[in-house]
């Protein structure tokens, strides 16, 4: 586990904004938003832990306290507004831990592609072409942009299959409290082309990390950027037919 | 000025934008160098003709004296299969220059690098060794070497400067976050590789592997002791398992190619980032491992950060230009007066056989003292003589010399021009009158 005095216990980063909302049933982690700062913060939080790399950790440190504000600012506006929460059924809390999960696996990839736009830049500046005045040795190193990226990838594609396994559970238990009809949701469920794209997409996670290409024309940060791209695409898509099935965007996952 | 007059200097240099490629096809091996320089087709309407050949990572240089220079240029650019346009020529004052500029190390691409002299000194041995420098271009360069050790001492741009192994490790900091926990591998044992290993010694990096085509060679030196020594067969091997591969061999081919590679990429389960650092001339990597899944970095790959370094000695370089074209003039103010020493050398030969051939006229018998004071009156007077060609200056006083020698010579008969001739012939005289 990450140990650095400058930063806060990863349990409170983890367990803080959950226990929040379920103290205050503010519910600020049933939303995008929340969800998607939530993962932003914690792949934030290890990749500031792990760097060596001081000009790397000062952004990163500057970043997890605007993101930490940003999603304490969203839960006092929600503690401000009891009424724009929604009520929870208890099984539905299921539902919410799985879309947290994949929002938040979200919020890395999306830190992924920001990880390697920054590693594709660093590279250029390598080449020899770079103006002299700027100062290539101010720049955090190649080597923090390749694990940051490494870390959003691996936390990304953990937080997706933790989310993929939270949605059979819930599944499973919709599926025990209405016996009746339980053929009919299982069908509906397993035809819904959502749930295809977050299995298929959490196969793509696992065989893309296995299948790095070494040729070096094709540089690692620009396949990590293909690879966040394609990611991002297919969560857009996944929201929207999400959006669909509600009618109409809220920001919140909870069906 | 007419020592001057022969020399020359052709150079390839990172200055004028010579890229590395077209460097190492002039770089001839000394293989081929050799006799390159002393073919005949080069030679033979130039039988005092004398070279010396200086290749570094940066630049590719021959300094000559007595041959024509675009011949020459022609000719080297053929063998080399170069464009012409890559080499730069320098005439009589501004080769020497030239030389003094890139000896003092404001030609390096770290300016003022300690490393240079070194280089320039090597080169200077190895040709007198190879009998392609002789006289008067060795006379000519060590002046030059003078006014380089001059330019370096008073300007003191040596001081804290560093060497391209050591700056080109200090930028793998663009590459890794800390240097203590990587691999690095180290292939040679020439000053580059020491230069190298010095700087990772002081990094405190641990994990050295070193190498070498002659193993012996490495395992006798002190710096083994920090590092692991390895057979040279398992190079692929290893540089697939460095972090950083250094490599300074002597090598004039590629001694890594991407084909020798194809196996290991098949190995790779997880990237990772490899760097190499190529600090060979000729290459010792070929271009194409950079497509290998290695950062491939070359001598020229550190403009960028030697320009930034450069601008922190602005001060320093600037007065080690003033003081190269102070040194230089005054270069060319001694060369006038080697002139002038010809013509007095010459004058005072005559003087002498003139004043030896006075004496012998007159009788020793009359008196010791009366000797004495005619070999006084002469040395007197060609003294003064001297005196006024040195203030007419380096022209005027070398015609006004070489006017007097020429009328002394017209005096004197073709057997007192040789001073044994009088000394025996004034001996003979006082044998004589000794004897009657």
């Amino acid at each position: 586990m990450p140990t650095r005095d400058n930063l806060p216990s990863p349990w409170l980063i983890g367990l803080l904004p959950w226990v929040l909302d379920l103290l205050f049933k503010t519910n600020v982690m049933a939303t995008f938003l929340g969800a998607l700062l939530w993962g932003l913060v914690i792949v934030i939080y290890f990749a500031s832990a792990q760097t060596k790399d001081a000009k790397l950790r000062r952004p990163l440190n500057v970043g997890l306290l605007v993101l930490s504000l940003l999603w304490l600012a969203s839960w006092i506006k929600r503690l401000k507004d009891p009424s724009s929460a929604p009520e929870l059924e208890t099984q539905a809390a299921l539902f919410i831990l799985h879309g947290t999960f994949l929002v938040a696996s979200a919020g890395m990839l999306l830190l992924l592609l920001f990880a390697a736009l920054l590693g594709v830049s660093r590279e250029n500046s390598l080449k020899n072409d770079t103006p002299s005045h700027m100062d290539r040795s101010a720049a955090p190193s190649l080597e923090s942009f390749f694990k940051l990226c490494i870390s959003s990838l691996n936390l990304a594609k953990t937080f997706w299959l933790l989310g993929c396994v939270l949605s059979l559970l819930a599944l499973a238990v919709k599926i025990s409290t209405i016996r009746s009809s339980w053929a009919t949701e299982f069908r509906a469920w397993i035809f819904d082309p959502a749930v295809w794209i977050v299995y298929a997409l959490g196969i793509f996670l696992y065989i893309a990390d296995k299948k790095w290409s070494e040729d070096r024309r094709r540089s690692l940060f620009v396949q990590f950027g293909i690879l966040a791209c394609v990611a991002l695409v297919a969560v857009g898509s996944v929201i929207v037919m999400e959006t669909s099935h509600q009618g109409h965007f809220q920001g919140e996952f909870l069906r | 000025m007419s020592l001057l007059q022969g020399l020359f200097c052709l150079t390839a240099s990172h200055k004028r934008n010579t890229s590395v490629e077209n460097r190492e096809r002039l770089a001839l091996a000394p293989a081929l160098m050799d006799p390159f320089l002393k073919s005949r087709e080069i030679l033979q309407p130039y039988p005092k003709s004398s070279f010396m050949y200086l290749s570094t990572c940066h630049r590719v240089e021959i300094y000559g004296w007595g041959v024509h220079p675009t011949e020459l240029a022609e000719s080297w650019c053929e063998a080399a299969r170069a464009d012409l346009s890559c080499l730069k020529i320098y005439r009589e004052i501004a080769a020497l220059e030239h030389f003094s500029r890139v000896a003092a190390g404001l030609e390096s691409e770290i300016i003022g690098e300690n490393q240079i002299m070194g280089q320039v000194r090597s080169a200077f041995r190895d040709n007198m060794q190879s009998a392609l420098l002789s006289s008067p271009l060795t006379h000519i360069l060590q002046r030059g070497l003078r006014i380089a050790r001059a330019v370096r001492t008073e300007s003191r741009i040596g001081e804290g400067r560093e060497n391209i192994a050591s700056l080109s490790i200090q930028s793998l900091g663009e590459f890794f976050e800390s240097l203590a926990d990587k691999k690095f591998l180290i292939v040679g044992a020439g000053s580059m590789a020491l230069l190298a290993l010095e700087k990772l010694r002081q990094l405190k990096a641990t994990n050295i592997t070193w190498i070498n085509r002659t193993r012996a060679t490495i395992e006798a030196h002190p710096y083994s002791s920090f590092c692991e020594i390895q057979d040279f067969s398992r190079l692929v091997e290893l540089v697939e398992n460095s972090d950083v591969t250094i490599l300074a061999t002597a090598a004039t081919s590629p001694i890594l190619h991407a084909a020798s590679f194809q196996e290991a990429k098949k190995r790779r389960t997880r990237p990772r980032l490899r760097v190499i650092l190529d600090l060979g001339l000729p290459r010792n990597a070929a271009a194409e491992m950079a497509e290998c899944g290695f950062y491939l970095r070359n001598v020229d790959d550190f403009q960028n950060l030697l320009e930034k370094h450069d601008v922190l000695q602005n001060e320093r370089v600037e007065f080690a230009e003033r003081v190269l074209q102070r040194e230089i003039s005054l270069m060319v103010e001694a060369l006038e007066l080697d002139e002038i020493g010809k013509f007095k050398e010459e004058f005072l030969r005559h003087w002498k056989n003139f004043s030896m051939r006075a004496l012998t006229q007159i009788s020793v018998e009359n008196s010791a003292k009366l000797g004495y004071d005619w070999d006084r009156f002469w040395a007197k007077l060609g003294h003064n003589m001297m005196t006024k060609a040195n203030e007419l200056g380096p022209l005027e006083g070398g015609q006004f010399l070489q006017h007097l020698s020429e009328t002394l010579v017209k005096s004197l008969t073709p057997d007192e021009t040789t001073p044994s001739k009088i000394v025996h012939l004034r001996e003979s005289k006082l044998n004589k009158e000794k004897s009657l």
